[in-house]
């Protein structure tokens, strides 16, 4: 278990190997799910895309 | 004076100028992350998870927000659990948000309640933490079919956000 300080926000946050991965767990996995089918629908904002592709 | 020492003066000054947040815990993924709310109704563990997506060929995370019955493994995001700390909370998962995009800076998060209700709730934690977040992230909101710069005064169906540089 160590904790750091989060560059940015400043606030302690603690990894610890007893968090679990939830990434099967039906509740995340369904979620996951509506928001694809939300973004499948509707899109992302261009400006936020032009931004992700500026990134790289 | 130590490191240890000089960090933890600053977090518990920058602590005190900025929201009340519970601890964050975390996993080697920075992926999933637990905090426990503490209250009248005792103690309820919280838990985050940003789950990778892909959607017409980006890929982004899905941020789920729920309380988690140790008991039963389940986890509700419906329950009210009246521990009056609304607030603290949000920020909570605001700064998860943050602690997130520290490590996946290139990376949009989508946020949505599972009803109106919550997603009115996250919206008061995007604007309750405005300042802060406003410096860091791209924020916007999916209103009357298109998406919108985040306005602290307007209700939304959904949310993106992504890291500034």
């Amino acid at each position: 278990m160590a904790s750091v300080i989060s560059k940015t926000l400043k606030i302690r946050v603690q990894t610890d190997s007893n968090v679990k991965d939830y990434g099967n767990h039906p509740f995340f996995v369904d979620k996951a799910k509506k928001s694809k089918a939300f973004l499948d629908e509707h899109g992302f904002p261009k400006e936020l895309l032009n931004k992700k592709k500026a990134s790289f | 004076m130590s490191q240890f020492v000089i960090s933890y003066l600053q977090y518990n000054i920058l602590n005190i100028m900025n929201l009340e947040k519970y601890p964050i815990k975390t996993n080697a993924g920075y992926l999933d992350f637990e905090f426990d709310s503490e209250g009248p109704n005792g103690i309820i563990k919280k838990v985050v998870r940003f789950s990778p997506q892909n959607s017409n060929g980006v890929t982004y995370f899905n941020l789920g927000f729920g309380d988690l019955d140790p008991r039963t493994g389940e986890i509700n995001d419906l329950s009210k659990s009246n521990n009056n700390d609304r607030d603290k909370i949000l920020a909570t998962v605001a700064a998860t948000v943050l602690v997130f995009t520290e490590h996946f800076p290139d990376v949009m998060v989508y946020a949505q309640g599972s009803t109106q209700a919550r997603t009115r709730l996250y919206q008061m934690g995007i604007a309750s933490n405005w300042e802060e977040i406003n410096n860091l992230l791209y924020v916007y909101g999916f209103i009357k079919g298109e998406w919108t710069e985040f306005r602290s005064d307007t209700n939304y169906d959904a949310f993106l956000v992504m890291r500034k540089k």
